[in-house]
């Protein structure tokens, strides 16, 4: 029956949509125009020292500063004129509980939560979100105290107290939850209690100035509610205090939301309340490229995520559709185990030779795996976030040079290259924009300097599970954190107990990072990165490809403003219907 | 005919039972899933825990008895992606599936059918060799290339249908079609053989010299005949179809059981795979019990047979 | 046994011609495909216009020769997204089928034979265990079954293998196994039994020559059923991808660009279409001339 009314409304809304199709044209190539100039905006700001002016929560206590993301682009029209967005998306989350999903599934369950702290799409600092203020309480950043929103609502009707915010960390360290991040959350975190209504307090395991940060990530729950439904009962009909409720889910097929009435945003201008401008949305998951192109061309869908690089020429010329680039900051790279002694076959491990995951990075050129498999707008990477505090903006990227690779690889005693069950690249689905066409141009040219490189296809989340057991040797498509507090991810360098930490480790950094975690100081802290950086860069500890970027497509009315903060995010607050 | 009945349900339950034995020894022989399972940090014991909680610490024959008494119940277990029961998940697939898989076994009875009796009447005439190059090339044709081919031409070039994904009717007809091809080929293919046989049996010859018409010989006599073998491979097509399913959805994104066993083949989420295997061979043995079943009533020779061994 | 098998193959071959006062046209175009895609993917290192590993990300993209102003001779049937050469690949990418497709034939012929004849000849509880496992692997719908044993024993070459085998086996046994049923009670036999053959050398002496012809015939349909098999689960991603793409993969890998550079998903597409024809040709042609009175009918309602 629900089914039904839907089909009923969306075909109403595609008919009143074809009505105005005529004067949605030109304003579409006016957007269009915009948003390219718009996008150069970004990349010069960004490399003229956009990353400088950063600055990210820290020790200081911020007061809630007028609200975050969610008020821009918002017009003063009433919801009854707002319409459905529909959305589509490359891979379903594993859940609809955001403590069983992984990486790579952000946008199904982002829309029904709200963390602590938010990213400031625009510029990537740390912004209030449930909590409006937060600092450490004993000056090493070992205990934090945070103060929470009042009045909001989770969409059951009950009020967010504090003791919502510590079961919901409490609930991720339940083995019977089977939390994605458990080990991470219980190798951070001591205890988090409710000190009154509205305050919360953390104590870690060890002083972190960073946590913050890393605590923003995490989606709020409803204690009562989730304890009487079961870890079950909560995934299949999942509750927070997002803007959306989510009305059904059909795995891997077609999610839909509601909008949530009693939000708590508040219009900083105006101080009412206000709610999405969009009724409702629907995300469709459309696993391959061309299948997500030819809805939209078709009007089947209105906005999507991970255009093929292949297909923005095509897209740019056509006149209904509106591109989008977004640049994440996130650095990607394929990882290098220089970690394990032996490789899986017994023989010595090639990679923990400096010399050859230099001249890993020689052998490739970046700049034509960038015109060739990607967009053509990419960055190449130096190893961390552009935007980060202490980004050394100096570092340059390795130049291709297969015959220093070649010459470096004899040095290291591997004349004859090295052989294919020890050069295996693992590529993690379709998680980053042509992650697979850019692994085989990589194998193509370890091939040209005697490394016989593969390429093996492995499902996003499997390969994480993989990833964090060290069973993938020795090379892995991946994209570290992106978080602008730790300008490389931290966990990623800690050779123990790091969880990635497998995969490259280097005592230099280690200590570096021991220090900054300790260095209340920004400037001083981003010192310490920048050399951290350095280092990384000069020990090659990855192989270094580019900055991500992603295109997103749009096609009629809709308006929207793509985030920086997380892949394939598409912030519904600003998502509005022009014309 | 109760006796035929007995044995034949006899067959295929035996046959269920072989489907669970062969997935129970696939299953032990991929690994064990723990260590997929278990966090980076987790400690031998936890492991071990971990394989108490799903049994793997048991005696083999004791954990077949379990999978055994899980299977009556429809328990596979939760998939290890999705975080669903395996079969809430799989079951949830199915109808997108049967939808497609519907209209491209009604496909290749509309369409093999009639090319098959044209072909036969026409025997040796160019449009027989173009039936039979039709039919030979069908079921040469790798069906998820045709499903490209399909997408290029209808939904690319000429805009008429969608490329993939799910809605109303317009969706299903290409992966309809290139599903239903195989079967299209295969089934005109064997219409024309068993019609050419039929024909040149006596009663026909004797049906002509009553002075009867040619369309009434063939539609009373020559087509009632010919079609038993037909059914035999009714049977069979369903086996091509619910095969071909993981290929046409994987090519049209259509989100089916196909598509879900290969996905669950990357995230190596045995629960899952095991619940597709377990329920597609449930419905080819229902099938094929049914087909038998038809036959026996519509030729006698089969029904007395059965009886006599 | 390989001897066995070329003593059997030559047996039909002549069989076949000496059946056919004249060859038709058809029966030598397939032939004539087979030995060039079997050769082909043999002399790969002579005749690939471009190295294995070539790859050129400058020319990524070019369309195949007279479809294009930017085509080249120097790539005449185009490049892939990282500027590999088509012809090279899909040469290459044989390699894998032509190799794969006789090893799995050779053991299907074997096993579903042995089994066959095994089955027919023993009766009994042997029978009886045989053809209820026949029954049990035709239970699982075959793409389903290989999935589930890729699954199992990982991709690769010999996974491969043991999907072809285990999926032909029981179609094969159980047609060797009616024929030689027909054949227990000749006269033949039961003289050569009646004369103290031992039942191996009455099976392998007397009935197996007689039902040459059936495996010949089988065998040769599976050439095209297992070409388009192989692809299929190369084509999922469940294939052989080392040390070249085979033809399914390649297809995979070019659906992501199916409207920007159509020839990537077109030509292997193709190229397995050709060669699984010309093994259903081939079969068809044997058929008539070896088993006139079956008309196909028994080969083809086992699919």
């Amino acid at each position: 029956m629900e089914v039904e009314d839907r089909g009923a409304a969306l075909t109403k809304h595609q008919r009143g949509h074809r009505g105005t199709k005529g004067a949605d044209v030109d304003h579409l190539r006016l957007g269009l125009s915009i948003d390219r100039r718009l996008w150069l905006k970004v990349v010069g700001f960004e490399a003229a020292g956009f990353a400088v002016n950063v600055i990210v929560g820290g020790l200081r206590t911020h007061e809630a500063e007028a609200q975050p993301a969610s008020t821009r682009g918002r017009s003063s029209r009433s919801p009854n004129e707002a319409a459905v967005v529909r959305i589509g998306i490359a891979n379903d989350a594993q859940s609809g509980d955001g403590a069983l999903t992984g990486g790579g599934s952000w946008p199904v369950t982002a829309y029904v939560y709200n963390s602590l702290l938010q990213r400031n799409s625009k510029n990537g600092r740390l912004s209030p979100c449930l909590a409006t203020s937060w600092k450490a309480t004993d000056n090493t950043g070992r205990i934090w105290d945070y103060e929470l929103r009042h009045g909001v609502k989770f969409h059951d009707g009950t009020e967010l107290t504090a003791e919502d915010v510590a079961f919901t960390y409490q609930r991720l360290l339940d083995p019977a939850v089977r939390a994605t991040r458990m080990a991470d959350v219980k190798r951070q975190v001591e205890k988090v209690e409710a000190l009154d209504r509205y305050k919360v307090r953390f104590t870690l395991t060890k002083p972190d100035v960073t946590w913050p940060s890393i605590s923003s990530s995490e989606f709020i729950v409803p204690k009562a509610y989730a304890q009487r439904v079961g870890v079950a009962g909560f995934a299949a009909k999942p509750i927070g205090t997002g803007p959306f409720m989510m009305k059904s889910r059909d795995i891997n097929n077609r999610i839909v939301y509601e909008s949530f009435k009693d939000y708590w945003g508040t219009d900083a201008s105006t101080g009412l309340p206000v709610v999405p401008a969009v009724s409702g949305a629907e995300l469709r998951v459309l696993p391959e490229s061309e299948t997500r192109i030819s809805p939209l061309l078709a009007e089947e869908v209105d906005i999507i995520v991970n255009v093929p690089a292949s297909a923005v020429k095509r897209l740019e010329a056509d006149k209904r559709v509106t591109l989008q680039f977004s640049e994440t900051g996130q650095p990607l790279g394929i990882l290098v185990n220089s970690q394990a002694a032996k490789t899986p076959g017994g023989d010595p491990n090639p990679y923990r030779d400096r010399r050859v995951r230099q001249a890993l990075n020689y052998a490739i050129d970046i700049h034509a795996i960038i015109k060739t498999s990607l967009t053509g707008r990419e960055r190449p990477s130096t190893g961390a976030n552009p935007a980060a505090i202490g980004f050394d903006s100096e570092l340059q990227a390795y130049p291709y040079d297969p015959g220093k690779a070649k010459a470096l690889l004899k040095q290291a005693g591997y004349a004859n290259g090295i052989k294919e069950e020890n050069a295996i690249i693992y590529n993690p689905g379709d998680r980053w924009p042509q992650s697979r066409d850019v692994c085989q141009a990589i194998a193509g040219y370890l091939q040209n300097v005697g490394i016989k490189a593969s390429v093996q296809d492995l499902e996003y989340s499997t390969a994480a599970a993989l990833l964090n057991q060290k069973k993938l040797f020795p090379m892995c498509y991946w994209g570290q954190n992106s978080s602008l507090e730790t300008i490389l991810q931290a966990d990623y360098f800690w050779t123990n107990p790091g969880v990635r930490g497998v995969y490259m480790g280097n005592p230099e950094i280690d200590a570096l990072l021991a220090q900054a975690r300790k260095t209340i100081d920004e400037k001083a802290r981003g010192k310490l990165y920048a050399k951290m950086q350095r280092i990384f860069l000069e020990d090659a500890g990855d192989i270094f490809l580019n900055i991500a970027l992603y295109v997103y497509a749009t096609r009629g009315a809709w308006r929207w403003e793509p985030g920086t903060s997380n892949a394939g995010e598409i912030p519904m607050w600003s998502v509005t219907r022009g014309g | 005919m109760s006796g035929y009945l007995f044995q034949r349900v006899a067959l295929a339950l035996l046959s269920i039972l072989g489907v669970l034995v062969v997935v129970f020894l696939l299953i032990r022989v991929s690994g064990d899933p723990t260590l997929l399972l278990a966090s980076p940090d987790a400690r031998p014991e936890d492991i071990q825990q971990m394989r108490a909680s799903l049994g793997l610490d048991r005696p083999l024959h004791v954990q077949f008895f379990y999978y055994l008494r899980d299977a009556a119940r429809l328990d596979f277990g939760e998939s290890f992606h999705w975080r669903e029961p395996a079969v809430t998940l799989v079951l949830s697939r199915f109808p997108a599936t049967l939808k497609v898989a519907a209209a491209a076994f009604l496909i290749s009875l509309l369409i093999g059918i009639p090319i098959g009796t044209f072909a036969a009447l026409k025997r040796g005439r160019l449009s027989d060799t173009l039936a039979r190059s039709f039919a030979l090339a069908g079921q040469a044709m790798p069906t998820f290339w045709l499903g490209i081919v399909l997408i290029l031409l209808f939904s690319v070039k000429l805009k008429w249908l969608p490329t993939s994904g799910t809605g109303g009717i317009a969706y299903i007809v290409l992966p309809a079609i290139t599903l239903g091809w195989f079967s299209t080929a295969a089934s005109a293919r064997l219409l024309r053989s068993s019609l050419l046989d039929v024909l040149s049996q006596e009663y026909i010859v004797v049906a002509y010299s009553k002075g009867l018409k040619r369309s009434a010989v063939i539609v009373r006599h020559a087509l009632r005949n010919a079609w038993i073998p037909l059914i035999t491979l009714l049977g069979k097509e369903i086996a091509t179809l619910l095969s071909g399913s993981a290929l046409v959805e994987t090519v049209f994104a259509i989100p089916g059981v196909g598509q879900l066993a290969v996905q669950a083949v990357f995230a190596r989420d045995y629960p899952v795979v095991q619940t597709i295997v377990i329920f597609t061979s449930l419905m080819l043995v229902t099938a094929n019990l049914l087909v038998d079943l038809a036959y026996g009533l519509l030729d006698p020779r089969i029904r007395l047979s059965a009886k006599g061994a | 046994m390989s001897t066995l098998a070329a003593t059997l193959s030559l047996h039909g071959a002549v069989g076949a011609i000496r059946a056919t006062k004249r060859l038709p046209l058809s029966a030598v175009i397939a032939a004539a495909i087979l030995v060039v895609f079997f050769g082909g993917a043999a002399l790969a290192p002579c005749i690939a216009p471009y190295d294995r590993q070539h790859q050129n990300l400058s020319e990524a993209r070019i369309p195949p020769v007279l479809f294009d102003a930017s085509s080249t001779w120097k790539h005449p049937l185009g490049t892939d997204q990282l500027g590999r050469d088509e012809l090279s690949r899909l040469i290459w990418g044989a390699q894998v089928t032509a190799l794969v497709i006789p090893l799995s034939l050779l053991v299907v012929i074997i096993v579903g034979t042995a089994s066959g004849l095994l089955a027919a000849y023993s009766g009994g509880v042997v029978d009886l265990v045989l053809m209820r496992l026949v029954d049990v692997q035709l239970s699982i719908p075959p793409l389903i079954l290989a999935i589930a044993l890729v699954y199992a024993i990982g991709p690769g070459f010999s996974g491969i293998v043991i999907v072809l085998v285990v999926w032909s086996w029981a179609r094969f046994a159980r047609i060797i196994r009616s024929d030689v049923l027909t054949q227990r009670d000749r006269e033949y036999v039961l003289a050569a039994a009646a004369i103290g053959c031992s039942p191996w050398r009455v099976m392998l002496r007397h009935i197996l020559p007689n039902v040459a012809n059936t495996i010949l015939v089988l065998a040769t349909l599976d050439i095209g059923r297992f070409v388009v098999f192989e692809a299929g689960l190369s084509f999922l991603g469940l294939g052989v991808k080392k040390p070249s793409a085979a033809w399914g993969s390649m297809l995979a890998e070019g659906r992501a660009f199916v409207v920007d550079a159509w020839w990537l998903a077109m030509i292997p597409g193709l190229a397995i279409l050709l060669v699984s024809l010309a093994g259903n040709l081939l079969g068809d042609f044997l058929t008539d001339a070896l088993d006139p009175r079956q008309r196909g009918a028994k080969y083809a309602s086992t699919y």
